[in-house]
């Protein structure tokens, strides 16, 4: 057959096709369980840090077995709650997420027992600017929302701008301090840590409200 | 090629100024021009401001040495106008090095890797200026020094401004600047923007001996004016249209940066245009943007379409 | 032997001074601003590259006698995504830090001019060996530019190396090493030097 003939170029594209689909599909079937176990595991170690659980040096089965002894995820009115027993009790941890300066923030908010102070925050995915904005990932930053007062009204939360360097220390105040430079990326998560209480704490109380009966 | 040191001609005999200098009277009065805001800036802030000026002329006129004698060539006298510009478009309290980092990256990236003065795209001390601003906000967006004036010879640098707004942040918040201390340079800033009065007597000064483009000055400011004005319609700005102008280092960056012969273009016509962009971009930036010092990118901006500017121009009045 | 050793030190002084894809041929630009700003992200885009432009070197000048001209391209393309796509999931699955920061740019080494180049420069007529060591040899050009690039811009925008902390604590970061235009600035640097030696040694 000759090497420029339609009928061989058809079927040597098909033939190579059929070959690098095979090999992919084979590295695809191979990798999969990994890549999604892999996928869990972040989110469940951004659930349980936002709770206050430490997972820092744990194997991801070990957090993954952590994950199933301490978190319940129950779904109340649409919502997905996460029911993390911590030693202070229980908190609720839910996903938000809110634009950020570049991009969408995804975040973990969780709430103590009494829905009055933050248990945590923690961040899924962000892609703000790195060195600046992108220090809410830094544990400074997140640290100062654990346990942190919820104003009664809005906003609940504020992130105010501070000479400090190592965070707001004051946990009863309702506020947090900013990071310095990123005047729009602490907005951000000001706004998104409001909304996301606005939206849910209803929620949360009624779902306390039914689990008490 | 690659900075040999014995083609710098660093060794032996010292020429005599006149061999290594080009002679610019243009570039000398926009010197004159600067001095007297130098000399209100010391007296506003402290002698900081002069340290500033002279660490950043100092390093300006070391590269372009260095350069100019690697090719064979005089130094430029516009070399001390970027010096100078670079050390007042700063805060006064902008730790030295940093003032050192701006003026060399402004100096070697604004103009010697285009091949020196002449033919540099964008104004040098703005590169500078926006190299460092986007590096190290914390040093140029958040420390801000009292306004002493006249008794800035007694300090080296005058107390640091406790709350942390600077008058472009109170103006995107919206209070109201009492429009005389604007205009007389009793607020906080970058060193050599303050003096408002000072500025516009310059800017005379350079229309009047035909240094400076009135067109790129007129155009830049009215468009600036023009666009605020628009933008209150919607109540999107609420503040007051010369407030806009007479905040921030607006009128310095009109009168000194925008005006640049070599960085703006050279047809009359292409001069409203050009004054025109920088004015929209720069309210566009400050109103918009993340960054509250809109006029020093929109400098930039201009600087990019300047030549596209020259060539439309041309171009049409070619086909008449 | 001795011929031949000869032959692949100069293929790779071609590949990795002379000829060097990035600061000679200018070619896969994008990725190198995109992803310098940390070593070990660089590290991992330039292992990533390297094996995919060997591989496909490799792989494209083992069948070239086979290959109809008509389609060359569109084979070249296949065997180039398939690596790139076997790559992806491989970091995926064992690296996610990297390859989330890596982002859509592991992706992207498929469009990487320098792949393509190699294929249909070198790989298309040359015996599978040498296809091998010059894509090699290309990709470690690429490495080597890439790592300069990111050595600079990770020392001074975070004062790290390899997010190790190397700078005394009162070192200030600059912010606008970090992003991307600071690689215009350090590249062209890059560019400078290597062409000044390039011309010295010429």
């Amino acid at each position: 057959m000759r090497k420029d003939s339609p009928l061989y170029t058809i079927l040597f594209a098909f033939i190579i096709s059929a070959l690098f689909a095979l090999l992919l599909g084979a590295v695809n079937a191979a990798t999969r369980d990994t890549i999604l176990l892999k996928q869990k595991i972040v989110e469940e170690k951004a659930i349980l840090e936002a709770a206050g659980i430490s997972t820092v040096g744990m194997s991801d089965v070990e957090v993954d077995t952590l994950f199933r002894e301490k978190v319940k995820t129950v779904e109340y009115s649409q919502k997905t709650i996460y029911l993390v027993k911590t030693d202070k009790g229980q908190a609720f941890a839910f996903k938000y997420s809110g634009p950020g300066l570049w991009g969408t923030i995804y975040a973990i908010i969780a709430v103590d027992e009494s829905l009055t102070r933050l248990a945590g925050i923690s961040f899924t995915k962000q892609s703000e600017t790195p060195g600046l904005g992108g220090r809410i990932d830094e544990s400074w930053f997140k640290m100062q929302f654990r346990g942190e007062t919820i104003h009664d009204t809005y906003p609940f939360i504020k992130v105010q701008k501070s000479s400090r360097t190592s965070g707001d220390p004051d946990h009863t105040n309702a506020s947090v301090d900013a990071i310095t430079g990123a005047t729009q990326t602490s907005n951000a998560v000001e706004k998104l840590i409001n909304e996301g209480l606005k939206e849910y704490i209803p929620i949360l109380k009624a779902l306390k409200a039914g689990e008490m009966v | 090629m690659f900075l040999n040191p014995s083609k710098l001609g660093l060794s032996r005999e010292v020429p005599s100024l006149k061999d290594f200098m080009l002679k610019q009277p243009m570039m000398r009065r926009v010197i004159i021009a600067l001095l007297p805001i130098l000399a209100f800036s010391i007296l506003n802030f402290g002698w900081k401001v002069l340290i500033n000026t002279l660490v950043s002329t100092g390093v300006c006129f070391f590269i372009e040495y260095v350069f100019e004698r690697m090719k064979k060539k005089k130094i430029s006298e516009a070399v001390f106008v970027t010096g100078l510009l670079v050390g007042l478009i700063l805060p006064p309290s902008t730790p030295l090095w940093i003032v050192a980092v701006a003026s060399g990256i402004g100096i070697f990236f604004g103009k010697e890797v285009f091949g020196g003065f002449g033919r540099n795209v964008f104004n040098p001390a703005m590169v500078g200026r926006a190299f460092v601003y986007v590096s190290f906000p914390l040093y140029l967006t958040a420390k801000w020094n009292l306004p002493v004036f006249p008794n800035g010879f007694k300090y080296w640098l005058s107390p640091e401004l406790t709350t942390g707004a600077t008058p472009l942040e109170v103006l995107k918040s919206g209070e109201l600047l009492k429009r005389l201390d604007l205009f007389f340079g009793n607020i906080s800033g970058s060193s050599g923007e303050t003096a408002k009065w000072l500025i516009v007597a310059a800017a005379f000064y350079l229309i009047l001996t035909k240094t400076a483009s009135w067109k790129i000055i007129l155009s830049t400011v009215g468009s600036m004016m023009g666009l605020t004005l628009i933008l209150q319609l919607p109540g999107i700005v609420n503040y007051n249209v010369f407030d806009a102008v007479l905040s921030g280092g607006v009128l310095f960056a009109a009168v000194f940066m925008a005006t640049d012969p070599i960085s703006a273009p050279r047809k009359e016509a292409a001069k409203w245009l050009y004054g025109l962009i920088i004015g929209v971009s720069a309210t566009i930036i400050r109103t918009f943007s993340l960054f509250s010092e809109g006029i020093m990118f929109g400098v930039l901006i201009g600087n990019t379409f300047a030549p596209l500017l020259d060539v439309m121009v041309s171009s049409r009045s070619g086909k008449k | 032997m001795n011929g031949k050793d000869e032959q692949i030190s100069a293929l790779f002084k071609r590949t990795l001074f002379f000829e060097n894809p990035v600061v000679i041929q200018i070619l896969g630009i994008c990725s190198a601003l995109a992803v310098t700003n940390r070593l070990i992200n660089t590290a991992i885009m330039a292992i990533g590259l390297t094996l995919v432009t060997a591989l496909s070197s490799l792989t494209i000048s083992a069948i070239r006698n086979l290959i109809p001209r008509r389609i060359r391209m569109m084979v070249q393309v296949l065997v180039i995504a398939s690596y790139v796509i076997v790559f992806d999931l491989i970091l995926k699955a064992y690296l996610p830090a990297i390859s989330a920061a890596l982002g859509p740019y592991v992706g992207l080494i498929i469009t990487n001019c320098i792949i393509m180049g190699r294929a249909e420069a070198y790989a298309q007529s040359h015996p599978p060996l040498s296809a091998f060591l010059d894509g090699l040899g290309s990709g470690l050009g690429y490495s080597m530019v890439l790592m300069i690039v990111a050595f600079v811009r990770e020392l001074l925008g975070f004062g790290t190396l390899f997010g190790v902390k190397v700078t005394p604590e009162s070192f200030v970061n600059w912010t606008i090493m970090i992003m991307a235009p600071s690689a215009f600035f350090v590249l062209s640097i890059v560019l400078w030097i290597f062409k000044s030696f390039r011309t010295g040694t010429k």
